[in-house]
């Protein structure tokens, strides 16, 4: 009985060390935490929307579609951007950041989160240019935050108000095949960002009646 | 051991990802670039270090019923601290690559396995040392890894372009690749051994503190 009492108490006495530890570490850390995720964010939301925004605000949420707003200088609303969620890529969730004009033209998208197959999903879902060490050495690099992809790029000056699918057509978009499964998961978050979109400005022209 | 010894010690003779197998999981998952490999590495030889530190530090008072789950509250501890400030300082895109596999240090076996086979029994300056070496080892053994890996599938290191037009081999940046590739270091690390044995006049026999007849985990009492 004594010898359990004292194993309990040992084992609480470093607990309870640990736990205090960790509150003062969770305290240090909380600001700089929020500052660096709302850092990315922003960063991620700028790639999207136009060059003139200086801030963005949250513009709350319709089925699982984040809403952003981008404001220029003077407060006057340039844009908006909204993050859609697709469950259905080939390693689980994906997400889609896109930039939408005011009038509902798609300005730009981006796969702000993934885990699809290196080298075969990630053809549809990364921006990415590789900069070659001969470029860096010699300073000639030149690193665009914004590089092009096709597939990504075929979404670019689509309405937002339509279904989009793959194809050729007005509201057609690309598609790699190969990774049809990623593919049609980007096409997915796009269309329920879409969906939330009239849902959102159909309960808004009610709002104004 | 002198102080050289203990701390070199993992880097090469007890290396845990290349002698000693402990942590594969990590090793397996994260290595599939140069740029993962490093962050993961030195996350790993923070907590190895502090972990070894405190529990050498504390070891008098550590009844040895309850040792194991008192290493791991130190251990899970520093893990927490690691995934707290990488979260508010490392670069967003490090985090998203490595975000699930910072918490799993805690269960890596070779914190655990450092700080029962050394830190318990050794003095507080020789179980830094040892955790600093075991995590600068893991850091070398997942870099190389990581840059074979990283190279044969798109032709970059620390995704800087190394040769133009390479035609990539993607299968290496996937788990299977991992495996093959950890292959043919351990065939090269063991035939090396082999080598250098038979040059002596020898017969190779693993290191007898290696095998697993001496491994003082299974002689709980």
């Amino acid at each position: 009985m004594k010898d359990i009492l004292k194993l309990c108490l040992s084992l609480g006495f470093f607990c309870a060390v640990s736990g205090g530890a960790l509150a003062f570490v969770n305290q240090k850390t909380a600001e700089p935490c929020k500052r660096a995720e709302e850092a990315e964010r922003s960063a991620k939301l700028k790639l999207v929307l136009p060059a003139e925004t200086t801030e963005t605000l949250s513009d709350g949420s319709m089925e699982g579609v984040q809403f952003f707003r981008a404001m220029d200088v003077n407060g006057k609303l340039l844009a908006y951007a909204a993050e859609g969620i697709s469950g259905k890529g080939f390693g689980g969730e994906l997400r889609v950041l896109t930039g939408i004009s005011p009038e509902g033209t798609i300005l730009g998208i981006l796969v702000s989160k993934h885990s699809e197959t290196p080298g075969i999903g990630t053809q549809v879902t990364d921006r990415k240019v590789t900069r070659s060490l001969w470029e860096v050495l010699s300073g000639n690099s030149t690193s665009d935050p914004f590089p092009p992809n096709a597939v990504l790029d075929s979404y670019s000056g689509k309405p937002i108000q339509q279904t989009l699918s793959f194809g050729s057509g007005e509201n057609g978009v690309m598609g790699v095949s190969g990774a049809t499964i990623s593919s049609k998961a980007v096409l997915a978050a796009v269309n329920s960002i879409s969906q939330a979109w009239q849902k959102k400005n159909a309960a808004a022209c009610l709002g104004e009646k | 051991m002198s102080v050289f010894k203990t701390f070199s010690n993992g880097i090469w003779r007890e290396n845990p990802v290349f002698i000693l197998m402990l942590g594969m999981c990590p090793t397996l998952a994260v290595s599939s670039s140069a740029k993962n490999a490093l962050g993961m590495g030195l996350a790993t030889t923070f907590v190895l270090a502090g972990s070894n530190l405190v529990i050498s530090l504390s070891r008098r008072w550590i009844p040895a019923k309850v040792r194991i789950p008192c290493y791991i509250v130190i251990i899970a501890t520093f893990v927490t601290i690691v995934e707290q400030l990488m979260k508010a300082y490392a670069p967003p895109e490090l985090n998203r690559t490595l975000g699930i596999y910072i918490p799993l240090i805690v269960v890596n076996c070779i914190v655990l396995g450092r700080a029962e086979a050394f830190a318990s029994k050794n003095g507080t300056f020789a179980s830094l040392l040892d955790g600093l070496g075991m995590g600068l080892g893991f850091s070398l053994a997942l870099m190389m890894l990581g840059a074979v890996r990283e190279f044969i599938a798109a032709g970059t290191l620390f995704e800087l372009a190394i040769v133009p037009n390479w035609p990539g081999i993607h299968l290496l940046k996937t788990p299977t690749g991992a495996f093959l590739v950890l292959a043919f270091f351990l065939a090269a690390i063991n035939q090396s051994k082999i080598r250098k044995c038979r040059q002596s006049g020898m017969k190779y026999e693993p290191p007898e503190e290696l095998s697993c007849r001496s491994c003082n985990i299974c002689k709980l009492k």
